[in-house]
């Protein structure tokens, strides 16, 4: 019988793998199609596998000629599904060979290995600076088995264990993360990111919306009284500035204040003679401002588009980053620059981290050149 | 593409060599180290960054006073008490032992226990130097809410650096282990949850609720692990009793967080499985 003697085929082993697992899952084990027709092979005649075959056609019996029939759908299924616990197995094989070998040979290495796995269940531990920091960029990524995986090997000093993922359900763009995991946590943090794609969330679209033509598209958010027609009431600005110079300026102090407020004291003025640059600043500061008004605020309520408090914040935020980069876009920042713009692009990382991750601001930041 | 634009600016050269007034000179090297921050930010979150060069453009740090005291034609001299600059340069002193403590932890190199009691060291130097500045008489009173706010936040950061310094060594037997380890990682875990009951529940830190929509509920959740790991081994009844109920609140903290915070929804499924 097929399942008990391997078959001694190419495709042995793997089918020998799927049966242990079959077995190991109380499954029938799935059996190879038969080829020849029904006749052919109880006459164990050589079958051409027309239809009907040449034999049947011979022995003037041609109705006869049938194929048993064949799962394939289901087949492919079983395929596919037994393809991705194959893999899942597999690493979860190899982290604990990885845990038993620093058991019995501890290092520094392994062992904090060890440790992270057991108190952490991201490598990447901490991210500094800015306040809040998130790990949102994880959670757009698509963690289907069809990403290369590179495991740390117990041997050497390499403790990074990472992946390389893309999102592929953005339908005309691809985004390529190399992100950081163990191996043994995927389970639960797979988990984690089906529950995290909560309708509603605004995570998944609102990093491609604001980001997307950013700096090269402006959209027809260009001139200035288009983007004035972003901001809020005056009254509200106010309110909102007032909120961010009390909450985050002490905790990110890139501006001079004095010179800040007698610039907007200007700008209250005469709106339509601001500068573009400085109009990009007032953005960015109003979109870290919204990021700290509570739920009820009443400020929140009236400016948000949504009826409910909650998603407010968040939609709000990303329309004032929106309207920062539109205004550096249309003041054309990468050829000219003042301390303005300089103030504002620091400041809109800032925000940017606050609110989507590092990760997403990373480019717009600039690696240091060697 | 903004430290490209800052340094076609000239922000890399000290601005005593250019001809600004010290209004625009302070400006310029808050600017510089806002992205000598953000540099470092990406540095320990990714290491995807080589900040070699950047720390070797000698740019002052920028004067530790309040902003009225900058003129344009000079700049009053610095006061003891907590200014508007003094927590970011505290924070830029912090993101060099970070870089420190990165730099030996996820490079492979061999984490002796001379080298964790040095960084060590160097972070409870810090914090000494956060109490002298925004402790009023050294005691416990703050001069303001938001002094305190800063304060924590930064003794959060530190607790996360202790916490990551000394987890290698927080099972107790390992030959080159220091045995203050285990206790510190217990105290930065404790700590953290503390942290972050503060933020959430006292009614003057309501404006600084955000926090805990991002990096303070990451290192609460270190810390929470932390605990769980400490309650998992100790066998003990008071002990077990009072860190239990302790992760049992946190959690239930980011069980209310979970929806305007991505780290607390994510983090949930962790700790709900741990519970």
């Amino acid at each position: 019988m097929a399942e008990d003697s391997p078959n001694t085929s190419i495709d042995g082993e793997s089918l020998l793998r799927r049966v242990n697992i079959c077995k190991a899952n109380n499954r029938k084990p799935p059996l190879r199609q038969p080829l020849s027709c029904v006749p052919c092979r109880q006459r164990k005649a050589k079958c051409d596998r027309n239809q009907p075959c040449q034999a049947c056609r011979r022995r003037l019996c041609p109705q006869s000629c049938v194929y048993a029939s064949t799962p394939s759908k289901s087949l492919a299924n079983d395929a596919g599904d037994l393809r991705a616990r194959v893999e899942f197995l597999e690493q979860l094989l190899l982290s604990s060979v990885q845990n038993s070998e620093s058991a019995r040979n501890p290092s520094p290495d392994v062992d904090q290995d060890h440790h992270q796995q057991e108190q952490s269940p991201q490598h990447v531990t901490t991210s500094a600076g800015t306040e809040p920091d998130s790990l949102e960029g994880v959670s757009v990524l698509d963690t289907t088995p069809n990403n290369a995986s590179y495991h740390a090997d117990a041997t050497t000093k390499q403790i990074f264990v990472g992946t390389l993922s893309v999102a592929d359900d953005i339908k005309d763009d691809s985004n390529v993360r190399y992100r950081v995991e163990k191996a043994q946590w995927n389970a639960v943090l797979s988990e984690s990111l089906r529950h995290h794609h909560r309708p509603g969330s605004l995570l998944g679209d609102e990093v491609f919306s604001t980001a997307s033509k950013f700096p090269f598209g402006i959209g027809t958010t260009g001139d200035i009284d288009s983007l004035l027609a972003i901001l809020p009431p005056h009254r509200h600005c106010d309110y909102l500035i007032n909120q961010y110079f009390t909450c985050f300026s002490p905790l990110f102090h890139i501006l001079h204040d004095p010179t800040f407020h007698a610039e907007y004291a200007a700008f209250a003025r005469n709106p339509k003679a601001v500068k573009l640059s400085w109009l990009a600043l007032l953005f960015t500061l109003l979109a870290l401002a919204v990021t700290t008004l509570d739920d009820q605020d009443v400020v929140l309520l009236d400016l948000g588009p949504e009826s409910e408090g909650r998603n407010n914040n968040r939609a709000l935020a990303s329309r004032f980053r929106a309207g920062a980069m539109n205004a550096l876009a249309a003041d054309q920042f990468l050829v000219k620059h003042s301390l303005a713009t300089l103030q504002a692009l620091i400041l809109l990382i800032y925000a940017i981290n606050h609110s989507e991750g590092a990760a997403q601001s990373m480019a717009l930041l600039g690696m240091c050149p060697t | 593409m903004t430290l490209n634009i800052a340094i076609t600016m000239g922000c890399h050269v000290d601005p005593k060599d250019l001809r600004v007034t010290h209004i625009e000179a302070e400006q310029r090297r808050r600017c510089w180290y806002g992205i000598v921050m953000l540099h470092m930010l990406q540095i320990v979150s990714f290491g995807n960054v080589d900040i070699l060069k950047l720390r070797s453009c000698d740019v002052e740090l920028p004067a530790e006073v309040n902003d009225i005291d900058i003129l344009a034609d000079k700049i009053l001299p610095a006061s003891t008490s907590p200014t508007q600059m003094s927590y970011m340069l505290f924070k830029l002193r912090l993101h060099n032992l970070a870089y420190q403590v990165c730099d030996k932890l996820f490079r492979g190199c061999k984490l002796t226990k001379e080298v964790v009691m040095a960084l060590d060291g160097d972070i409870a130097a810090e914090q000494k130097k956060w109490d002298d500045r925004y402790l009023a008489d050294g005691g416990p009173k703050m001069v303001a809410h938001h002094h305190k706010a800063h304060w924590n936040i930064l003794h959060g950061y530190a607790h996360q650096m202790y916490l990551l310094l000394h987890r290698p060594f927080f099972h107790v037997g390992r030959g080159d282990s220091w045995p203050g380890s285990r206790a510190r990682c217990v105290a930065s875990g404790r700590a953290l949850l503390d942290i972050h009951q503060q933020f959430y529940e006292l009614p003057h830190f309501q404006r600084y609720r955000w926090y805990l929509n991002g990096l303070g509920s990451f290192y609460a959740f270190h810390g929470a692990v932390t605990i769980f790991a400490t309650i998992f081994e100790e066998g003990s009844g008071a002990t077990r009793l009072e860190y239990g109920a302790a992760f049992l609140a946190c959690v239930s903290r980011f069980e209310n967080l979970a929806f305007r915070s991505n780290i607390c929804a994510q983090s949930l499924h962790v700790l709900q499985y741990l519970r």
